[in-house]
C-alpha cells in the first residue's frame, strides 16, 4: 500500500453518499465522494443550505446516510458508530455548553461525559485552557464571557477527548479579532499534532491559513476538491491586485472593464489578465484615468475570489 | 451506560436548577404558599365550633309569646349568628341589607302569627314566616337553614296543639339527647381513636403537595428543549451519551427534588402553619406508605414532565401546556376544589386526573388511616402512568436527531 492510499484508510472515506430529508424538495447530499487523508486540514465550503451540517452529521455518526458508505479511520460509520464518535469530537457552530455554569464546571461536565480519568481531566484541562486561552475565566458563568470568549470555551470542550478527528463548524462566526486569533493559533497548534480537522467556515481568509485541503459543496453536491494549494494556483498566473490611493470613478472603472475588476472586501480590486503583457496596458488606464496605484500584487489568487466562481 | 456520565448529567442538573431561582420558587415557594394560604383561609370551614358564622336577621312583627317562643327556639342553634331587630319589617330595606352582604338570611314572622298558627292561612294571607335569602348565599346552605325554620315552626306549632289538647310542651329541645354524634375519624400514631381530625391543614397539605410535585414539568421541559435548542443535545450524542443516560440523569435529580418537597410541605403542615395561627398536620399511617405514594407521585410528574420536554418545540410551548395542563388537571383533581362539594359528574371525571389519585392516595394515609390496600389503586395508577409515559418519552427522544 502506498503511503498516500494508507493516510486515505486511517482518514476520512466517503463514497457515493446520498441524503434527502423527509419531505424536502431536493437532497441534503447528492452522490457525494470525498477522501481525506489523516492529518489534514480539510476545508468544507459551501453556502448556507449546502449540506455541510448534514455531512458532517453523518461523519460524527449523529444521521445514518441513506445511500452511500462513509469510514472514518478505516471504520465504517454505519456499523461503528461508538468507536467512530469515540474518536472524534465537534465543535458545533452553536454555543452547546451551559450558560449557568462556569466554564470550569462545563469542562468538567464534558470531561466526566467522555469518561476522562483524574490525571487525563488534569493533563487535558491544562491543555485546554492554555491553549484557549481560558485561565482566567474558568471559574466564572460563561453566561458572562463575551461572544469571543464563549467560542474559546465551545471548543476548548472539543479538544478535551484529544480527539483525533474534529469537526470545526464554523467556530469562529461574529466574534471580536483577539478570539479569532486564539482559535486560529489553536486549531493551527492542533495541524501540528497530527489531528485531523474538518472545517466549516465562511471566512475565507481563514480558510486559506488553516486549509491544505478544500472541497466547495452546494445543494448537496461536490462542486471543486482540491489541495488549497492547486486551487489557488489555477488562476494566480492571471490575477492581478491593486490598491489605489483613492477609490476609482465609474470612468476608470469603465476603462479597467475589459480585465474584469472585482472589489474586495479589503479595499483591493481584483483584475483577471489573459497574461503578464497586458500589466502594462492596465498600467497606461489607470494614469490616464489619475489613479494612483499605491500597490500592485501579480500571479496572486484570492480563495473567495475562485469560491465565489465556483458557485455562480 | 457510563456511571461517570450519568454522575455528571445528575450534578449538572443540579447545578442547573440551584441556580435557577424562578424554578426553585415555582417548585418550592408557590406550594408553601398555597399550603399556609389555603390552611389558614379553609380552617372554618373544617372547624366545629369556630369560625364565621352566617348572620340571620330576625324580625318579629307579632310580639306575641308564640312569635317569641319560635325566635327563642330558632336563636338557641348556635350554627347561625341571630340579629333580632323587629323595627325592621320594610321589605325593600331589608332587601338591600341582604344585598350588602349584611345577613346571609332574614326571617320575617308576620303579624297575626300566634293566631293562625295551628290554622291554614287564607289564600292571599301572608304566610306566617317569610325566609329572605341574600344573593351570594349558598344553595346548600339555604336548604339546611330552611329546614331549621322548619323544624323550629313544626315544634311551635306541636306545642300550641298540646297545649290545645290540655298538655304541656316540651321542656328542652326533643333531639338533643336521641341524637348521638360519632366522628369516624382515624386514630392517630399513639392509638387513640378519632383522633385525626379532618382539618383544612389536614386536606391543604396533600393537595398543594401533590399540585407542587406537578410542576417539575417546568424547569425539567425547560432544559432538555435550552439544550436541544443550543445544539447541547447534539454535542453530547456525538460524544457517545446514551438517551437512556441523557434521561436518566433528568429524572433521578428531580426525582429527588419531589421527595424533598414532600417532606418540605409535610414538615410546613407541621410546623409552620401553626405558628401562623392554624392547626398542626397530624402526621398518621407509617412513614413508608407516605414515601411508597412520594414515589409513585413523583413517577408520573416525572414521566409527564418528560414527555411534554420532548414534545414541545419551544420553552414558551412546554411552559404554557404544562401550566395550563397542571391548573386544569388540579381543578378536576380536587385540588382546588375539594372533590366533595362537586356534583356526581364531576368527581366521575375527577377520577381520571392523577392528581387526583395522588391527593386520594395520601388523604388514606394522612386522614383515612389506610394502609397498603388502600393506597395500591392510587400507588399503582400513578407509577403505570409514570413507567408508560417515560417510556414513550424515551421513544421519542431516541427517534429525534437532534
Amino acid at each position: 500500500m502506498s503511503a498516500a492510499a494508507h493516510a486515505v484508510s486511517e482518514g476520512i472515506g466517503i463514497a457515493h453518499l446520498s441524503h434527502r430529508y423527509p419531505g424536502a424538495a431536493a437532497p441534503a447530499l447528492d452522490d457525494v465522494s470525498l477522501e481525506i487523508p489523516a492529518g489534514s486540514s480539510f476545508g468544507l465550503l459551501g453556502p448556507n443550505g449546502a449540506g455541510k451540517t448534514t455531512l458532517l452529521s453523518i461523519l460524527m455518526g449523529l444521521q445514518r446516510p441513506q445511500s452511500g458508505t462513509v469510514r472514518v479511520t478505516g471504520l465504517d460509520v454505519a456499523r461503528a458508530t461508538r468507536r467512530v464518535r469515540g474518536l472524534s469530537a465537534l465543535v458545533p457552530q452553536d454555543q452547546a455548553f451551559y450558560l449557568q455554569l462556569s466554564g470550569l464546571e462545563n469542562l468538567r461536565f464534558f470531561a466526566d461525559v467522555y469518561g476522562l480519568s483524574a490525571a487525563q481531566w488534569r493533563d487535558r484541562l491544562d491543555y485546554v485552557t492554555r491553549v484557549c486561552g481560558l485561565q482566567e475565566l474558568l471559574g466564572k458563568r460563561s453566561q458572562d464571557y463575551s461572544g469571543g470568549m464563549k467560542r474559546r470555551l465551545n471548543l476548548a470542550i472539543g479538544l478535551l477527548n484529544a480527539p483525533r478527528i474534529l469537526y470545526l463548524d464554523e467556530p469562529t462566526v461574529g466574534i471580536d479579532a483577539i478570539s479569532r486569533q486564539v482559535i486560529i493559533a489553536a486549531i493551527q497548534a492542533l495541524r501540528a499534532t497530527g489531528t485531523t480537522l474538518i472545517y466549516t467556515s465562511h471566512y475565507m481568509e481563514e480558510v486559506e491559513a488553516i486549509c491544505d485541503q478544500i472541497a466547495v459543496i452546494n445543494h448537496g453536491r461536490v462542486m471543486a476538491r482540491d489541495s488549497t494549494a492547486n486551487l489557488l494556483h489555477q488562476k494566480a498566473g492571471k490575477t492581478l491586485l491593486l490598491r489605489f490611493a483613492a477609490p476609482p470613478g465609474s470612468a476608470a472603472l469603465a476603462a479597467l472593464a475589459g480585465w474584469s475588476p472585482v472589489a474586495l472586501p479589503d479595499g483591493q480590486y481584483e483584475l483577471m489578465l489573459r497574461d503578464a503583457g497586458q500589466l502594462a496596458l492596465v498600467v497606461e488606464a489607470c494614469r490616464a484615468h489619475w489613479l494612483q496605484i499605491e500597490q500592485l500584487q501579480f500571479g496572486v489568487s484570492r480563495l473567495e475570489r475562485i469560491y465565489l466562481e465556483l458557485l455562480k | 451506560m457510563s456511571r461517570s456520565a450519568l454522575l455528571a448529567c445528575i450534578r449538572k442538573e443540579l447545578l442547573l436548577l440551584g441556580r435557577d431561582l424562578h424554578g426553585l420558587a415555582l417548585l418550592f415557594l408557590m406550594p408553601l404558599a398555597f399550603v399556609l394560604i389555603m390552611s389558614l383561609a379553609l380552617q372554618d370551614q373544617f372547624a366545629t365550633q369556630a369560625g364565621a358564622k352566617l348572620a340571620v336577621l330576625v324580625t318579629d312583627a307579632d310580639h306575641s309569646p308564640a312569635s317569641a317562643d319560635l325566635v327563642k327556639t330558632l336563636t338557641g342553634s348556635n350554627a347561625f349568628r341571630f340579629v333580632t331587630d323587629d323595627t325592621a319589617q320594610d321589605a325593600t330595606l331589608t332587601d338591600r341589607a341582604l344585598r350588602r352582604g349584611d345577613y346571609a338570611f332574614a326571617v320575617l314572622i308576620a303579624h297575626g302569627y300566634a293566631g293562625n298558627l295551628l290554622g291554614t292561612p287564607a289564600a292571599g294571607a301572608p304566610p306566617l314566616v317569610t325566609l329572605s335569602v341574600a344573593p351570594d348565599t349558598s344553595r346548600q346552605m339555604e336548604a339546611i337553614f330552611e329546614g331549621s325554620v322548619r323544624a323550629a315552626l313544626g315544634r311551635a306549632r306541636m306545642g300550641a296543639l298540646l297545649l290545645g289538647l290540655g298538655g304541656n310542651a316540651p321542656a328542652e329541645p326533643a333531639t338533643d339527647n336521641a341524637i348521638g354524634l360519632h366522628y369516624a375519624y382515624a386514630s392517630d400514631t399513639a392509638g387513640r381513636a378519632a383522633a385525626v381530625q379532618p382539618t383544612a391543614v389536614q386536606q391543604s397539605v396533600p393537595a398543594w403537595l401533590v399540585f407542587g410535585a406537578f410542576f417539575v414539568v417546568v424547569p425539567l421541559s425547560n432544559t432538555l428543549i435550552r439544550e436541544r435548542q443550543q445544539g447541547t443535545l447534539r454535542r453530547l450524542r456525538s460524544t457517545n451519551l446514551g438517551t437512556l443516560t441523557l434521561l436518566l440523569g433528568k429524572l433521578v435529580p428531580y426525582f429527588l427534588i419531589n421527595q424533598l418537597q414532600v417532606v418540605m410541605m409535610l414538615l410546613a403542615g407541621r410546623y409552620l402553619v401553626p405558628l401562623l395561627g392554624g392547626q398542626a398536620l397530624q402526621i398518621n399511617g407509617a412513614w413508608w406508605l407516605l414515601a411508597i405514594m412520594a414515589a409513585a407521585l413523583s413517577c408520573a410528574a416525572l414521566g409527564l414532565a418528560l414527555l411534554v420536554a420532548v414534545t414541545s418545540r419551544t420553552t414558551e410551548q412546554a411552559t404554557l401546556l404544562s401550566g395550563t395542563g397542571n391548573i386544569v388537571l388540579a381543578a378536576l383533581g380536587g385540588i382546588m376544589i375539594p372533590k366533595f362539594v362537586m356534583p356526581a359528574a364531576m368527581q366521575s371525571v375527577a377520577a381520571f386526573s392523577p392528581m387526583s389519585w395522588g391527593l386520594e392516595g395520601f388523604l388514606d394515609v394522612l386522614l383515612r388511616g389506610g394502609g397498603l390496600r388502600e393506597i395500591a389503586p392510587e400507588a399503582g395508577g400513578l407509577t403505570a402512568l409514570g413507567l408508560a409515559t417515560i417510556l414513550l418519552a424515551w421513544l421519542l427522544q431516541s427517534r429525534r436527531s437532534d
